[in-house]
């Protein structure tokens, strides 16, 4: 049964993959704007033009370069660039590695924030958690990206990402990657909060407290791991939220992600750098929603079954 | 559930993130023998002949050097060409300069080499290549360069090897005018090595080799890193600073609040900027000129509203445009004064060049004439604008004005790339645009902008008079350069007098850099000539 289940997922995912690279092509082969004359420029004359345009491959049938590029990509092969010739391949690699960082350290933000809120829902501290909370789903990203980057530039020592992967490169994530988690961070917490008052008077934790369990171990043996299970089920469907924030928050903050080069290549007209930002971005969405459907029947057998997970 | 203990966890937690980020943190402000220039857009591969935007060039310039150079005043200075020769401005005799080396790197065996007459021979082919956004500095002059541009010939049949420091190039006719084509350090010397397949992926981002008194030590998008060249052959003009860093902020105001904290040393100042950093007499203020100087440079830009002649054709309308627009109104009001108005495309002083149409030609009476003499009826033109160089701000200013006299602009804003597109199609009516020249003298400006064998590039308003191609082609029968230059400035008001495009302004840039240096030197091309830097 969990073969035919994984099968259909699979066939299912690979068939938007399928969708997600023509759809590419087909529209950004639907500009009408020559490549090869905004690489030469408005100076070369037009037979300079047409020889690039016959290198590049432009002069071909659209269907031969359809054809052409799904072979390519089959291969994970996306070329160069039409604008300065370095590998694509590489190139969204070194990106994502920056917008994973970026990501990551919104993470790392998330689940230190949980943690405190587990320390202080029984305190006072609580009534200024749920106003934190309400600011931070109310407030847009580009908001609080817009307010946090002025504060950076007057009040942060580090100015700028180099993008050498340096201590300083970390330390100017750590402002994006707030904002970044604010929002889920809000979700989160509502989430645990929830959690908190149903669990709270349950028997099982009174009866640990009566049988002389520290209150540290209540709380992460006990209460967090029955409360773990909602929070990543809602991180599960909350995550594509880390990945959209990011192309607004790398743009506030110029930080050179698989975001800016998407900027960057529309503005240049760069095809192949494009198509493959998207292909790339639209896979890694579909293997973290494969994933988390591979996970789903680990902790509810009942989807298997067809039934209401 | 909480206790002492969870409290402290996270107090400890957040002492460490504290103390790790305090040690780390106190190393982000700049060495006084560093210079940290802020820059408005991330560079271009470093290629010489690939480069094309002016984010670039400042930044390659340091790296790599051309044939000649401009220095501050505009004059011809010799560079990787240390002396050139011509009895008849045909038949051209270049001397590579002797003792120049190229940066030490890992593409050649022995760590570097010396400069010789054929490295200058491969970089000005591979500058007429078909891959090249330059080849049009050199295809009409040079023997064969547009044939091996077309892919018709294996080499450019002008440039000929004469000795390990002497080559020749031969033009196609006489021009007394062919050393202002290529005096821009732009049209730099490397070395055959970084065309090597070898180094296909490597060469432009970490391998960049020139001779120039800087070189790269790395770069990514948002950072570029030079080092002094300790074997610089300039002994005159040895760097005091010891690292160039280029950082890239993107946003104007953010890029200025790094200045003022002493983040970033050098910017240049946006338009959008010259509220915040001028008062209204055009003096820096006084929160930045106690840490700061200016440097005004007048570099070789032209801005216009092109005209597609092919689509107005009516040169009454074209000339009540022409004089219905006030130049000095949109100097004041976009640059704060910092340009010079311009009836004409080239820019004074240019080689000595003085225009007949001179400054604001603004003259409303003048227009009224040419309009009630016009055949237009009140329909609205398209005028496109794009997001670079103000041009949606000129575009509206221009609107304004024009309806002051009875004429209607319709505004249809692009990007730039899609402007261009739209303009080399033909299919616009009127546009507002930008000029870099790279050319250093008037004669290559007014034969590539308005000679009808020019059409549709780079004569992009498609103008075309036979007189006016007569007195083009006129100007390479002058031998002198004084001459050729009084006759420029006729044939450029001859033109106006069709109104081919409205010539706006010329804008000069304004440069903000620590008042502990001294002795800056920019050239029109935008050279930031950071070796004749002395710090005091």
């Amino acid at each position: 049964m969990i073969l035919s289940y994984a099968f259909k997922r699979t066939c299912y995912f690979f068939s938007i993959f399928a969708a997600i690279v023509l759809i590419s092509f087909f529209l950004f082969h639907m500009i009408p704007a020559d490549p090869a004359r905004i690489i030469l420029g408005p100076n070369a004359d037009e037979a300079q033009v047409s020889q690039l345009r016959k290198e590049l491959g432009l002069d071909l049938p659209l269907y031969t370069q359809l054809f052409n590029y799904t072979k390519d990509v089959a291969g994970f092969n996306f070329g160069k660039s039409y604008v300065d010739g370095r590998d694509i391949g590489k190139e969204i690699l070194y990106r994502l590695k920056i917008t994973a960082a970026l990501t990551g350290l919104s993470l790392i933000i998330t689940f230190l924030y949980l943690g405190f809120v587990l320390n202080v829902l029984n305190s006072r501290l609580r009534y200024v958690i749920n106003c934190i909370d309400f600011l931070s789903s109310s407030v847009p990203i580009f908001f609080s990206g817009i307010v946090a980057a002025i504060l950076t530039i007057y009040f942060y020592p580090v100015s700028s990402f180099s993008g050498t992967f340096s201590v300083n490169d970390f330390l100017y994530l750590i402002p994006p990657a707030f904002v970044l988690s604010l929002y889920p961070m809000a979700i989160l917490s509502g989430v645990l909060k929830q959690e908190f008052s149903v669990l709270h008077d349950a028997p099982f934790i009174v009866s640990e407290k009566a049988l002389g369990f520290s209150n540290i171990t209540v709380l992460f043996r006990y209460f967090g791991k029955n409360a773990m299970i909602p929070v990543l089920s809602t991180l599960s469907s909350i995550f594509p939220i880390y990945i959209t924030g990011t192309f607004i928050v790398e743009i506030i903050f110029s930080i050179p992600g698989i975001s800016s080069v998407i900027v960057k290549s529309i503005m240049g007209l760069d095809f192949p750098m494009l198509e493959a930002t998207v292909i790339v971005n639209g896979l890694i969405f579909i293997l973290i929603n494969l994933g988390f459907e591979f996970v789903y029947p680990i902790i509810d057998p009942r989807v298997l079954k067809g039934g209401q997970g | 559930m909480t206790t002492r203990f969870e409290k402290n966890i996270y107090i400890r937690l957040c002492l460490v993130c504290l103390f790790v980020f305090v040690l780390f943190s106190s190393k982000v402000f700049a060495d006084p023998n560093e210079l940290v220039v802020g820059l408005d857009n991330s560079i271009e591969r470093l290629i010489p002949i690939k480069i094309k935007t002016p984010q670039t060039m400042p930044v390659s310039m340091q790296i790599f050097q051309g044939l000649f150079d401009l220095n501050g005043e505009g004059k011809i200075v010799p560079s990787i060409i240390e002396k050139y020769e011509t009895n008849d401005n045909k038949t051209w005799i270049f001397h590579v300069r002797k003792g120049v080396f190229f940066h030490k790197s890992e593409i050649f065996p022995d760590g570097t080499r010396e400069v010789t007459a054929e490295d200058v021979i491969y970089s000005l082919q591979r500058f007429c290549s078909a891959d090249s956004f330059a080849s049009f500095l050199m295809a009409d002059s040079v023997e064969g360069a547009a044939e091996f541009t077309q892919g018709k010939a294996d080499s450019v049949k002008g440039f000929k090897y004469i000795d390990r420091h002497t080559l020749q190039i031969e033009l196609k006719r006489a021009e007394q005018f062919f050393i202002n084509r290529i005096s821009t350090a732009w049209v730099a010397v490397f070395p055959k090595e970084m065309d090597d397949k070898q180094y296909a992926d490597k060469s432009g981002f970490s391998i960049v080799v020139g001779t120039g008194p800087y070189k790269l030590v790395t770069q990514t998008e948002n950072e570029i890193i030079l080092e002094k060249n300790d074997d610089y052959w300039d002994e005159a003009n040895q760097p005091q600073i010891n690292k160039i860093i280029y950082k890239v902020i993107k946003n104007d105001q953010a890029r200025y609040i790094n200045l003022l904290r002493g983040k970033i040393d050098f910017m240049v100042v946006p338009s959008s900027l010259f509220s915040h950093v001028f008062t209204k007499d055009g003096e820096l203020k006084k929160k930045i000129s106690n840490q700061y100087q200016k440097k005004v440079v007048s570099t070789y830009n032209t801005h216009f509203i092109g005209i597609n002649n092919k689509k107005i054709l009516d040169a009454n309308l074209r000339l009540a445009m022409f004089y219905g627009t006030d130049r000095e109104e949109m100097v004041n009001t976009i640059l704060y004064g910092f340009g010079d108005a311009m009836g004409g495309t080239v820019p004074k002083g240019m080689n000595g060049y003085k225009p007949l149409v001179d400054g604001n030609v603004y003259d409303p009476e003048k227009a009224a004439k040419f309009l009630s003499k016009s055949a237009y009826k009140g329909e609205a033109l398209e005028l496109i604008v794009h997001d670079l160089a103000n041009s949606e701000l000129i575009g509206q200013i221009f609107q304004a004005q024009m309806a002051m006299i009875d004429i209607k602009i319709k505004l249809t804003k692009l990007d730039f790339g899609g402007a261009v597109q739209r303009i080399l199609s033909g299919d616009n009516t009127m546009f507002s645009m930008f000029m870099e020249y790279v050319y250093s003298s008037p004669e290559p400006i007014l034969i590539n902008s308005f000679a009808s064998s020019k059409i549709p590039v780079p004569n992009f308003v498609s103008y075309s008079n036979i007189k006016v191609d007569e007195m083009l082609e006129n100007l390479f029968h002058i031998e002198k350069s004084e001459a050729s230059i009084i006759e420029c400035a006729r044939i450029e008001k001859r033109i106006m007098d069709d109104a081919p495009a409205v010539f706006l302004y010329r804008q000069k840039y304004v440069v903000l850099y620590p008042k502990r240096m001294n002795g800056l030197e920019i050239n029109a091309n935008n050279h930031y000539f950071f070796e004749k830097i002395k710090l005091k």
